[in-house]
């Protein structure tokens, strides 16, 4: 339980500075450290699987948001996928983490 | 109630006439991008725009304040005297960040591309805060692109280069792809010419001061350009004559058309004509240290010479006919403003055939002849008669373009500079001047019209003048009446730049009392506070003086190092103090330095100058 809370922890630091990038269009150097935030948001999929307190509907809704965020990115729209990550995955990995015991 | 647009218009109508006369104009038809408000998921408004079917976001779905407050964050804010030029105005939520964090003395420089989406924001927006504010400078449309360079030069100079922040709203690149380009390309060039001016200023300014003073002399008998303008119809062309290259492969057809054009002489072209027996019109003069050699034995001396005020004294001591001054110095120009002489100050471009392009459009000849404009090598020459003069750092700045005949040429990175201040000047002027490139050889200008020389000469050259004569009979543009004046002002310049000397003295000892008492109490006190304010009379008497106007040319040039650091803030306020205090001393001893530096120049400026007087009074 400790390991996935520290993996929310990484992955949330990780969203922080992807999105400060974004948020100030320095695509190049944010989708640089983008890349190591897709194994992580792997990882944290990994986990969630794993987990049977987790429920259905989480772990629909997660992979739903990394959908979108797929979307976004395949679109090219940089200030959505900054949205996505922040006010939907963070948001949602934030609310997971309190509901770690 | 008044409507989002009709309270904005009322706020632009009082900020700037033209753009409100551009929004009111606006007709919106034939657009390419049509623009829509919607709501975020936090309820506030949020601008987007369609462009050949696909729609664009210019703000955040979610939270677009707190995107604008995030995107912010980026640039550096916190120095005094802060520029943003910004691509971009949006629906106000990026302008107004940065707004938020602007104090006295910044400025933000607001380009929006499109007139249509611009309406739309003040339609559904309420913008009247930005519009209303003093910080911010709103540019439209194409109109507004033209007005850039000027805009941007009004707000920046060299020494405030390192605070100039170059922002661009988010989406607005991807839709405005090809007025980015144009803006951005602007934007560069404005940088790029400032960073020039200031080397050239470090580079000269000690024999542009000694030029200044030793051409007072040169005052009485003399004009601005300016007083030239209405002597030649517009069917009159001007034939511009550089040293490039090509100019030997046809510079004897110039000679069919004196009488019929104004030539105007590059310095450097001139040993060229006299060799093939051909006398311009006018000499162009700009340089502080240009060269003797060129003026040697071309005959040049009774020409008209248009002339900077601080231009090498070797020449303008050998010149003896009448002498026209452009671009004037400040320390002339407030003297000559004071004495009634309305003048303009031009972006001429820093080379004399720009100058010259810009003096022809004073004088209202609205069709150009460029000779000997190459831009380009040939081969390894660098000017006519086979002559090739380096510059430093010269191989780093060698490049490519198109030639005139669309193949490759080489270039440096000055004759670049020139090239696309031409295209530039002539962009800006479409439709109202004629240019044509008869160099016949050397790099493309775009705009210009290429032919050969002599064409250009059967199409353009038929109505005859008499440039000297009609030079001549111009009268001077002061009288005995404004030139006593002149001659007490410079009496009391004379006496006014002692005071340097002695303000250094009281500036180094108040500072070094601050200094003491600061770095005991690490608070400012009572004490520092009475010091602050001595300093600060020191200060403006220093620069009430007139002839502060000299002295700082000569500070500036000497301690550029000092100017482009004024204004950075620290985060540590100790170091911040301490440094501040020591920059001020730093800066006063340099004025001293400067002063006792000019002093004799301006000394025998001034008597030179009461001598020529009585001589014009006699006569």
């Amino acid at each position: 339980m400790e390991q996935f809370k520290q993996l929310i922890e990484e992955t949330v630091e990780q969203i922080k500075k992807v999105t400060e990038l974004l948020y100030q269009q320095k695509n190049d150097e944010a989708f640089k450290i983008f890349q190591e935030t897709l194994t992580l948001f792997t990882q944290v999929a990994d986990h969630m699987f794993q987990l049977q307190w987790v429920t259905e509907d989480d772990k629909l809704a997660y992979m739903n948001k990394l959908r979108e965020a797929m979307e976004a990115m395949e679109a090219q729209d940089s200030i959505l996928l900054s949205d996505i990550l922040q006010y939907e995955i963070m948001e949602f990995l934030e609310e997971l983490k309190g509901k770690v015991l | 109630m008044k409507s989002y647009y009709e309270g904005n218009m009322e706020a632009l109508k009082k900020k700037d006439e033209g753009v409100y006369r551009q929004v009111s104009d606006y007709r919106g038809e034939n657009v390419d991008v049509v623009p829509e408000t919607m709501e975020a998921r936090d309820g506030n408004k949020i601008l987007l725009a369609s462009r050949d079917g696909k729609q664009h976001r210019f703000n955040s779905a979610y939270r677009p304040l707190d995107e604008a407050e995030k995107w912010v964050g980026q640039y550096d804010l916190k120095n005094l005297g802060v520029v943003v030029v910004m691509f971009g105005f949006g629906n106000g939520y990026f302008v107004r960040s940065i707004v938020k964090r602007l104090k006295n003395g910044d400025a933000i420089l607001v380009y929006e591309p499109d007139v249509g989406v611009f309406k739309h924001v003040l339609e559904n927006y309420d913008v009247r805060d930005l519009l209303a504010e003093g910080y911010v400078r709103i540019l439209l449309g194409e109109d507004g692109l033209k007005q850039m360079h000027d805009n941007m030069n009004g707000l920046i100079n060299w020494a405030k280069l390192k605070f100039l922040n170059h922002a661009k709203h988010p989406g607005y690149r991807e839709v405005f792809k090809i007025d980015y380009k144009k803006f951005n390309r602007i934007v560069t060039d404005n940088v790029e010419r400032h960073v020039v001016m200031r080397n050239t200023n470090v580079h000269q300014a000690p024999w542009l001061v000694a030029n200044l003073a030793n051409n007072l002399k040169f005052i009485p008998g003399s004009n601005i350009v300016e007083d030239m303008r209405g002597l030649w119809s517009a069917e009159v062309p001007a034939i511009i004559v550089s040293a490039g290259p090509s100019l030997n492969r046809n510079v004897e057809e110039i000679k069919r058309a004196k009488g019929k054009a104004v030539i105007f002489a590059a310095d450097s072209a001139l040993p060229t004509l006299r060799r093939y027996g051909i006398e311009p019109d006018v000499a162009v003069l700009v340089d502080a240290r240009k060269s003797p050699r060129h003026f040697q034995n071309v005959g040049f001396e009774q020409m008209p010479l248009v002339c900077a005020c601080g231009a090498n004294k070797t020449i303008t001591n050998r010149h003896e006919g009448r002498k026209f001054w452009i671009n004037c110095h400040p320390y002339f120009g407030d003297k000559f403003r004071k004495l009634g002489k309305d003048l303009e100050t031009y972006e001429a471009g820093g080379s004399v055939a720009t100058v010259s392009f810009v003096v022809a459009r004073i004088l209202g000849l609205d069709k150009i002849i460029l000779v000997g404009q190459d831009l380009a090598y040939d081969g390894e020459f660098t000017h006519s008669d086979n002559r090739t003069t380096h510059i430093m750092h010269e191989d780093a700045g060698v490049t490519q373009v198109e030639g005139i005949d669309g193949k490759p040429v080489k270039t440096r990175f000055d004759w670049m500079y020139y090239l696309k201040w031409f295209e530039r000047k002539i962009e800006e002027e479409e439709g109202a001047i004629t240019v044509v490139d008869a160099t016949e050889g050397g790099a493309k200008i775009r705009g210009t019209v290429v032919t050969t020389l002599r064409e250009a000469i059967d199409q353009y050259c038929h109505t005859p003048i008499d440039v000297m004569a009609d030079v001549n009979a111009l009268e001077p543009m002061f009288g005995t009446k404004e030139l006593e004046q002149l001659a007490t002002w410079l009496q009391n310049d004379v006496v006014d730049i002692t005071y340097y000397k002695k303000a250094a003295k009281e500036s180094a000892a108040l500072c070094d009392r601050a200094i003491r008492e600061f770095k005991v109490r690490r608070v400012a006190t009572a004490n520092m506070e009475q010091c602050a304010a001595k300093l600060s009379k020191i200060n403006r008497k220093m620069v009430e003086r007139d002839v502060y106007l000299l002295v700082q040319e000569l500070v500036t040039g000497m301690r550029a190092d000092l100017f482009s650091s004024i204004g950075e803030v620290e985060e540590d306020s100790y170091q911040y103090t301490l440094k501040t205090y020591n920059k001020q001393k730093e800066i006063v001893m340099a004025f001293k330095d400067a002063a006792e530096e000019i002093y004799p120049n301006l000394k025998v400026g001034k008597e030179e100058y009461i001598q020529v007087l009585r001589e014009f009074v006699e006569g």
